[in-house]
């Protein structure tokens, strides 16, 4: 009998389970296999491998190693599989794609040691930290994406170093998509907070049209309203043209790619998922505590300091979560309404992702957002009271 | 003698400017008085109890505290105890914090709050359970806390709205003896709201029956049982058996009623009816006594419709006077075990039991 509703209830759970596999935990471990992977060389090139496996890392190769390394290039070439090499390789150290394409179409005309002369086409090539760069690279993990990510990266010794100051610009994009999730956050909590205790308590009449007033932008397309904005905002646009037909500027103010119009926008966006978590733990707030409160001899601001604040915590601490959340994650609006230096991390793993085709990188960046923002919600879950909602119950 | 520490002077209230749930309500409570204003669900009985605690304003009248004018004085300054019916103790606070909050309101020290929060949970045998949140408790530890938490910053006044309804007959039986002597311990006043009406006749120096709005009695729980003011009192307090009749004769004191099938009844005057008047007869069931002893005034024979057992007595349905609900009470002590549905038996009952009171109609 027993087992048989368990069976039920398994078998009831089973498509959501299956959909949780297919749609979340299958491609995240794919992304964090991603960014970790090293297979390009080892796949494409593995007969170098193999004897670079046996190089022990002192003086120079084999000749036999630089006449597998251009054959096996130039037949990867020739089936149009060279390019994942020669990305990895140039990721490895900016210049030497050029440096292997080189060596590759000089490499016909040579008549007698490979080694030789490709040495004395380039001297690189006779540079013992080349090699060790292209067996650091022969797979099969790679710890390379991350480091980057945080930027840093492998020294030629292998010791983990600062990557140069111009290649350095994650650790910024972090900072910034960060602090610009938290100011939208705040923003967020700090606008919905009146509005939702507004809607909590007027006439049920007129709640319901409060509450049309938050869903109906909330069922609006992103894409639709960030475009509102990108017009509205506009040097030419009607806020300018209001401004100055009032005189209240002489020139139009410039508004549009600025982190003012990310910030409006992604507020304008983000603002319902603050509202409605709130509205619904202060809608069950009963009268009775507030006025249990003032029987007990406290003034209007210390019942809202001492009792309605904390009470309406959990519902803050929701909707803070839920926007933070999306925040950390925004890509379209800041990409619309924001200058180059209002780009978020997205912004990236979407370049990674489509225009350079470097999904090491991009998925190093995103397992790392995603855990960079795991952690800030642990933090958050450990020292912000409402959180932990267990004790309140409302 | 009289030392009113609350007077509710002509007070009125309407929420919607139309429909008035409190009329004119004039109410004088003594220092030190328990009072219980009980009454059906929309009676005004609680809207009353809330505009002494400052959450409703009345539409009209005025309400004094100490002979301190209430009307514009807001709820925090009032200094009333109030223990809601659903405790609303705060969630987020332990028991300790829950009692330790009016005290910080009133800016108490900490030495001293940490002693009077110690005594309250005593007092109502909580001693060991400060640390604990309110969920961490049982209904009716909760309701203590609630308890502790009106009486610890020492109000003059301590008002109940319905504080014991949400916990099981047992227990609440037990906290009504309980509330009842820290009342007497603490004098502290006591305004208690209430639709049970063994609640009220139990716990309270006075009752205030209230209906549609209007106080119908207000005495003592002994009188409002034994003489209630008119027909709304009687059948609301405890059972009642009604028969209605004209008054055919009359003295002084007592009369006699003419039911329509001819019965004749006589009965102590409630209120000064003429003769030929319509009456109603009230007479509790446990009055009526069953079997042949019994007073010769009022005698008659009934046939049993139903017995129903309640243990420690029976309640027979009778007919009698042309109706079929007439209840009487009956303990084994009468020595009555072989009662059976459909046979007849004799009922009598004093003419002091009875009370002929004047027929309204909107009953």
């Amino acid at each position: 009998m027993m087992s048989r509703r368990n069976l039920l209830a398994a078998a009831l759970i089973a498509p959501l389970l299956l959909l949780v596999l297919v749609s979340f935990i299958v491609p995240l471990g794919a992304t964090l296999y991603r960014a970790v992977d090293d297979a390009e060389i080892p796949t494409i090139l593995p007969q170098t491998t193999a004897l670079l496996k046996q190089w022990d890392g002192k003086g120079l190769p084999s000749e036999q190693t630089y006449q597998s390394l251009i054959a096996e290039l130039r037949e990867a070439q020739e089936q149009q599989k060279a390019g994942p090499v020669l990305n990895r390789l140039n990721f490895e150290e900016t210049g030497l794609r050029s440096m292997l394409l080189q060596g590759l179409r000089a490499s016909s005309r040579f008549t007698g040691s490979t080694k030789e002369g490709l040495i004395a086409l380039n001297p690189r090539w006779a540079d013992p930290h080349f090699w060790g760069l292209v067996k650091r690279s022969t797979g099969p993990w790679t710890p390379l994406y991350f480091l980057r990510s945080v930027d840093l990266k492998l020294g030629p010794d292998g010791a983990v170093v600062p990557t140069a100051e111009e290649e350095a610009v994650f650790v910024k994009l972090f900072v910034r998509t960060f602090e610009i999730s938290l100011v939208v956050t705040l923003i967020c909590a700090v606008l919905a907070y009146p509005v939702a205790y507004t809607l909590s308590i007027l006439p049920q009449v007129w709640t319901n049209i409060g509450i049309m007033l938050v869903l109906i932008p909330f069922w609006t397309s992103i894409l639709v309203r960030t475009t509102a904005w990108f017009i509205i905002l506009q040097r030419e646009g009607p806020i300018n043209a209001l401004l100055v037909s009032l005189h209240l500027v002489d020139q139009p103010v410039t508004m549009i790619f600025t982190r003012f119009a990310v910030y409006l926008a992604m507020v304008h966006v983000l603002l319902p998922f603050a509202i409605l978590p709130l509205y619904s733990v202060m809608k069950g707030i009963k009268p009775d505590y507030m006025r249990a409160a003032a029987s007990l001899g406290a003034p209007g601001w210390r019942r809202f300091l001492r009792i309605y604040l904390p009470l309406t915590m959990p519902g803050v601490a929701a909707g803070a979560l839920m926007v933070f959340m999306l925040s950390v994650g925004f890509y379209i609006t800041p990409a619309l309404v924001g200058g180059s230096g209002d780009q978020m991390i997205s912004y990236f793993i979407a370049f990674f992702t489509n225009t350079s085709v470097n999904w090491g990188i991009a998925a190093a960046l995103a397992a790392l957002l995603m855990g960079m923002t795991g952690i800030l919600v642990a933090i958050a879950w450990l020292l912000v009271p409402g959180f932990r909602a267990g004790g309140v119950r409302v | 003698m009289s030392d009113p520490i609350v007077v509710f002077d002509q007070i009125t209230k309407s929420y919607d400017g139309i429909n008035t749930v409190v009329h004119g309500l004039d109410l004088t409570i003594e220092r030190g008085e328990f009072v219980t204003l009980l009454g059906p669900s929309g009676s005004g009985k609680t809207t009353s109890l809330m505009m002494l605690a400052g959450f409703e304003e009345p539409t009209s009248g005025t309400i004094t505290l100490d002979g301190r004018l209430l009307n514009h004085v807001p709820a925090h300054q009032r200094g009333i105890g109030v223990v809601f019916q659903n405790y609303a103790l705060f969630p987020h606070m332990s028991v300790a914090g829950n009692l330790s909050f009016p005290l910080e309101m009133q800016g108490i020290g900490r030495a001293e709050r940490d002693q009077r929060i110690t005594a309250a949970l005593d007092m109502v045998k909580l001693g060991p359970l400060g640390e604990r949140r309110p969920s961490e408790l049982s209904g009716g530890q909760q309701q203590r806390v609630a308890l502790a938490r009106a009486l610890v910053f020492q109000p003059k006044l301590v008002l109940m709205d319905e504080p014991l309804g949400a916990l099981d007959k047992q227990l609440r039986e037990h906290m009504q003896i309980e509330i009842k002597h820290i009342h007497e311990q603490l004098g502290v006043t006591v305004v208690y709201v209430t639709h049970d009406q063994s609640e009220a006749l139990t716990m309270s120096d006075r009752v205030a029956v209230f209906n549609q709005g209007r106080i119908q009695q207000l005495a003592s729980p002994a009188t409002i049982y034994e003489e209630p003011a008119n027909a709304f009192v009687a059948s609301f307090i405890g059972e009642n058996n009604r028969l209605v009749g004209t008054v055919a004769s009359r003295d002084a004191t007592y009369c006699r009623m003419m039911l329509e099938d001819g019965m004749q009844i006589e009965a102590r005057l409630a209120d000064d009816l003429a003769v030929g008047a319509k009456a109603v007869l009230s007479l509790r069931p446990e009055r009526v006594m069953v079997g042949a002893s019994g007073p010769e005034s009022n005698r008659f024979e009934a046939r049993i419709e139903e017995l129903i057992y309640f243990g420690d007595h029976t309640k027979l349905r009778l007919s009698l006077g042309g109706s079929s609900g007439f209840m009487a009470r009956t303990s084994f002590k009468d020595g009555l075990r072989d009662l059976q549905r459909g046979s007849l038996v004799m009922v009598s009952w004093s003419r002091d039991c009875g009370r002929a009171m004047a027929f309204s109609e909107q009953e």
